[in-house]
């Protein structure tokens, strides 16, 4: 009983590990699983701003042209 | 469940004497099958249960190994969507401006870089849409198609985001890497490598494009003032420089007048793609289409064209000749002493025609078909004033006098238009000062070289060797939206903004200046390349504020615009409703010059080999579009070929070299070599190889790298006829063979089972002006009436119809460009072209007729036709596809299973499946990036794998002007909605509207006497009107 306890102990343990080191590959991206998010960094997100000096154009009623 | 033979034998023996165990069965199997109460059959309860529990017949893996397998898993999945995409937050829109409400569009004027006036539909801030301004008086409301696509670019993944410099690390593995840095550290270091090269007397050179703007010349000339070795280059692959250095020598100034299309009853264009590729087509093409009107029977116009490969000009014209380039000069001169020799008098000074062909020993000379000879002849000569010659871009300066003086001996000027001068702020640089450039660089004269927004690496003649002297300058500073072949091992490169995101002002044609404003702020940390010259004159660069160049701009205009204007309102009003409205005319006196001419003796040319003629491409232009995935699919208007160039050659050529279509030819010329793969191409004169440029793009984003060849090489300064048209070409075969897709087959005109079947079908229907004139349904007797057994569905309300006018269309993509940006069209590559799974929802059939020397060309564009009734919905298993009230075959895009039954039935084989998610599937996921996201119309659903789609008649704007007129509490006017492709087609071919409502266009197009519909005998009644084309040839030609 102690060896099965103390053999699933070290189950854990290495499941533990490997999951961590693999975490921590995929964390890295260096095959870019998630290729179209590498690419934009978090500090790079896009942000939509109206430029505050653009004039607009009324065009009620006349938006299909 | 398996059913074992012996048991079913045992079964049946027991059955003589039992009962069957339902009164109800589904299947005989179940009918046989033994009562599920039988407690061998079907055990209520398991062996394990039941028996003893013994240690060793449980599953060796344990309870604590299970769970620590589902932890570990657990872990894995965990740490694999660590770098999911953080959404953030959704918060209301409580803080919006006052004029913006959630879900409307608001529209902005500005201006592309190419000068184009343009009107912007943004939602929610983000630019969506790019059409004509209507108010400019020189596009009026249309434009080009890179116009039309150009908000892909804005959205690009390829743009640059940050200002790179080259690392200055010590260690080896950074040197020569580009590093993200700041602006401040780079302003700071560029003028100071700035200072020390004046100090040092070293040319700063700055290499741009055409100076289209006043405010940017008067930037370069006040940049020149405060660094004075400044040299600014300004270059263009394909111009039209010989026409104004025609005009300098003809008239005594290069800037010359606009043609006045709409008052021309001949017009012939030598070697000229005025249709397609060569000035501002959007007003040429509307002023031809005007004098295309079946309405106006009595005013068509009638269209010569003499060239050597087949244009989108030459697929419109009445009559088309095949002549080399070379032979484009004495032409011209036949064409004068005919005329000449008809007795019209003559003021100006004519050159010696006594040993030029007369009409009858050119068209022998040429194989030329001499009746059409007399009747261009005859027609100039009977016109006169109201006809006018044309030549192309590409024939060369003394080509362009020669017809300056035809159309001066005809009267024919009277056809220019001197209030609309193409103006050009700065004269571009010659090849020998350009060349002299590269000469100074790889001399150390050269300290630091600005890449305006240009690639001279990439453009300038291969001779030169550009790349190689570039690496012996000091500082190298490329100023780019994405990286280019120029860019490569510079010092620093400089994020720029985009179009919609910058300011300007341009001057196309003089007194006409539109402005440019951004419609959006940066997406990136970008900086509008105008504000970064004059950040490097600042006093302190680090006091750069955003509106730097705003502010340059705004006081020129108040300095030098607003006294000429001297409006009642202040500058401040003043340049607010120059804004708005996006374009100001200013009063100039129209100064008509007069012939300047003296001598005029040219040498005529021969032929020797091959000629070789480099084209500007339709839908990428030089280059610079080619990382724009829906013109790289867009088809070609001609050959209908995506992805590629080619080498276009006459059948009778192919033949001759011993080749087909897709092997691999190496085009030599003077020992500049290039490998294309050959495109038949019928109507072409012989001996004549077309390619265009624009391909085989080495530093660029995914979509436009290595797609096609680069011909670059071809160019030369010497030895051509012109700069873009070569003599004396040697073809060689390699063996090789690489495959071109074309959207339509290359060989119907050859293949007897499909020649002509667009006329045996009635597909194409078309006639003659003379035909017509005499018998207004002349196209309509073959129709019989269509009865059908099944009753009508009658539409009370609303019923919406399209009609496209074949007279006006010419081909010109612009509605597919539209249509892939209104509804956001995916881009599938190359490799799904080919397997025929182009995506657009409108395509342009071109039909072949005649003979491949001499073919006669039909152009039908063809979309959903909304038919009343549509094979395509009573096939559908899940109803995805069914009939609106108001007419419109719909496409419920969450029903759709994807049995593509309704495709298969579909006569017009306008239907589009998904045989992917193109996004995800195309380039490693390039099109589902972040940005692009943006770019998607947010009223249009983005479709999924698995999903039929097709035209809708741009419902969504039905739906907007349905819903206004709701609010107004009144009915949609039956002209009021315009579709996207409607909206964009330069040569207002197409109308769209209520067909109930009696007093619409619509309603009188269905009804017009050429009205017809494809396929009528299927009767299932489409809702697209066709107006049959009427070629305006003589009557015997018939």
């Amino acid at each position: 009983m102690e060896k099965t306890r103390e053999n699933n102990r070290r189950n854990i343990l290495k499941a533990g590990v490997f999951a961590g080191v693999l975490g921590s590959i995929l964390s890295f991206n260096p095959v870019k699983i998630f290729a179209s998010n590498a690419q934009i960094k978090k500090d790079e997100k896009i942000k939509v701003i109206v430029h505050p000096d653009a004039v607009q154009r009324n065009r009620k009623g006349k938006a299909n042209g | 469940m398996l059913y074992k033979e012996t048991e079913r034998v045992k079964q049946m023996d027991n059955k003589n004497n039992t009962q069957p165990n339902a009164e109800f069965w589904r299947s005989v199997s179940q009918y046989y099958k033994e009562r599920s109460d039988s407690p061998e059959k079907s055990p209520e309860f398991p062996d394990s249960v039941k028996e003893e529990f013994e240690i060793e017949k449980l599953s060796p893996v344990s309870r604590r190994k299970f769970m620590a397998l589902l932890g570990a898993s657990s872990a894995f999945a965990m740490a694999a969507c660590t770098d999911y995409r953080d959404k953030g937050e959704i918060i209301s829109y409580n803080k919006k401006p006052e004029y913006a409400n959630y879900g409307d569009a608001i529209y902005y004027s500005s201006s592309l870089n190419d000068g184009s006036g343009i009107l912007i539909k943004t939602r929610e801030g983000r630019p969506l849409k790019v059409d004509g301004n209507p108010d400019h008086p020189v596009f009026q409301g249309k434009i080009s198609i890179q116009g039309q696509s150009s908000v892909m670019n804005l959205y690009d993944p390829s743009r640059l985001r940050n200002p790179m410099k080259k690392s200055e690390s010590p260690l080896i593995l950074n040197k020569g890497k580009m590093e993200k840095t700041d602006w401040e550290t780079v302003d700071t270091s560029i003028i100071n490598k700035l200072q020390k090269a004046v100090e040092s007397g070293k040319e700063i050179s700055i290499i741009s494009h055409s100076v289209l703007s006043p405010t940017q010349k008067k930037l370069f000339d006040d940049f020149i003032a405060k660094y004075p070795t400044t040299k600014v280059y300004k270059y263009e692959l394909h111009s039209d420089s010989y026409r104004r250095s025609a005009w300098a020598k003809s008239y005594g100034t290069s800037d010359y007048p606009t043609i006045k299309w709409n008052k021309a009853n001949i017009i012939v264009a030598l070697e000229s793609d005025f249709l397609g590729s060569e000035g501002i087509t959007a007003e040429q093409i509307r002023g031809f289409s005007e004098r295309r009107d079946v309405n106006k029977i009595d005013e068509f116009s009638r269209l010569y064209t003499v060239e050597a490969g087949m244009s989108l000009t030459g697929m419109n014209s009445d009559y088309r000749l095949r002549l080399s380039p070379e032979y484009q000069l004495e032409f011209v001169l036949m064409l004068m002493k005919e005329v000449l020799d008809s007795g019209i008098s003559v003021l100006i000074g004519l050159p010696n025609l006594s040993n030029i062909s007369n009409l009858k020993q050119f068209a022998e000379k040429y194989s030329i078909d001499e009746k059409k000879l007399k009747y261009l002849t005859q027609d100039l000569i009977n016109n006169q004033g109201n006809a006018i010659i044309y030549a192309g871009d590409k024939l060369p300066v003394y080509v362009h006098i020669a017809v300056n003086m035809l159309n001066a001996v005809l009267s024919n000027d009277l056809l220019y238009d001197y209030s609309k001068i193409n103006k050009l702020h700065a004269p571009h640089s010659t090849n020998k000062e350009l060349e002299e450039l590269t000469g100074k660089m790889n001399s150390g004269k050269v300290a630091v070289v600005v890449h305006f927004d240009s690639n001279p690496a990439y453009h300038f003649l291969s001779n030169w060797k550009y790349s190689e002297a570039l690496t012996k300058v000091g500082t190298k500073i490329s100023l780019l939206e994405a990286e280019n072949e120029s860019s490569l091992e510079n010092d620093f490169i400089l994020p720029i903004n985009h179009d919609l995101e910058s300011w300007n002002d341009f001057e196309l044609k003089a007194g006409i200046l539109s402005l440019q404003q951004p419609v959006i702020a940066p997406l990136y940390n970008s900086r509008q390349k105008e504000a970064i010259l004059l950040n490097w004159m600042a006093d302190d660069p680090k006091l750069y504020k955003h509106d730097i160049y705003q502010k340059y701009l705004m006081n020129r205009w108040e300095a030098e615009i607003y006294p000429i204007i001297n409006p009642m309102a202040n500058f401040a009003k003043f340049w607010q409703s120059c804004l708005h409205d996006g374009v100001i005319s200013i009063k100039q006196e129209a100064i008509e010059p007069t012939w300047s001419f003296e001598q005029f003796n040219p040498k005529l040319h021969g032929k020797s080999d091959f000629t070789v003629i480099l084209n500007k491409n339709y839908s990428i232009g030089d280059g610079k579009w080619a990382n724009n995935g829906w013109l790289q699919e867009t088809p070609h208007p001609v050959s209908k070929a995506a992805w590629d160039n080619y080498a276009a050659i006459a059948p009778a050529t192919v033949k001759k070299l011993g080749v087909e279509n897709n092997d691999v030819i190496e085009i030599d010329i003077d020992g500049r070599k290039v490998e294309l793969p050959v495109m038949e191409q019928p109507g072409m004169a012989e001996d004549v190889i077309v390619t265009e440029v624009g391909y085989g793009r080495t530093v660029i984003g995914d979509i436009g790298k290595d797609t096609g060849v680069n011909v670059n090489g071809l160019f030369s300064q010497y030895g051509g006829l012109s700069k873009w048209i070569y003599t004396g070409a040697k073809v060689n075969k390699t063996g090789k063979t690489y495959p071109v897709y074309s959207t339509q087959e290359h060989h119907a005109v050859d293949d007897d089972f499909v020649k002509d079947f667009h006329y045996s079908r009635k597909i194409i229907q078309e006639g003659t002006i003379e035909q017509y004139k005499k018998d207004k349904k002349f196209l309509k007797h073959h129709e019989h009436s269509i009865e059908s057994i099944n009753p009508l569905r009658k539409y009370e309300g609303r019923k919406w119809a399209m009609s496209i006018d074949l007279n006006k269309c010419i081909s010109c993509n612009n509605c597919v460009a539209a249509c892939n940006v209104e509804n956001n069209v995916p881009v599938v590559g190359k490799e799904q072209v080919g397997n025929g799974r182009e995506m657009q929802w409108i395509r342009l059939d071109r039909y072949y007729s005649g003979t491949p020397e001499d073919p006669k060309v039909s152009i039908q564009p063809i979309l959903c036709q909304h038919c009343d009734l549509a094979p395509c919905e009573n096939v559908c298993p899940v109803v995805a596809t069914n009939h609106s009230e108001d007419g419109l075959n719909q496409m419920v895009y969450n029903r759709c299973v994807g049995t593509r039954y309704c495709a298969n039935n579909c006569p017009y084989k306008v239907r589009r499946f998904n045989f992917f998610d193109f996004r995800s599937y195309m380039f490693d996921g390039y099109y589902e990036q972040e940005s692009i996201a943006l770019q998607h119309n947010p009223e249009v659903t983005v479709r999924s794998r698995g999903v039929m789609e097709k035209c809708t008649f741009c419902v969504q704007r039905l739906m907007e002007a349905r819903q206004e007129a709701i609010k107004e509490g009144r009915e949609v006017g039956g002209d009021e909605v315009k579709t996207a492709c409607q909206q964009a087609c330069p040569a207002g071919a197409i109308t769209f509207g209520n067909s109930n409502d009696a007093e619409s266009a619509i309603a009188k197009a269905i009804e017009h006497e050429l009205g017809y519909t494809v396929l009528r005998d299927l009767n299932i009644r489409p809702n697209v009107t066709y107006i049959a084309k009427l070629r305006n040839i003589y009557s015997e030609e018939v």
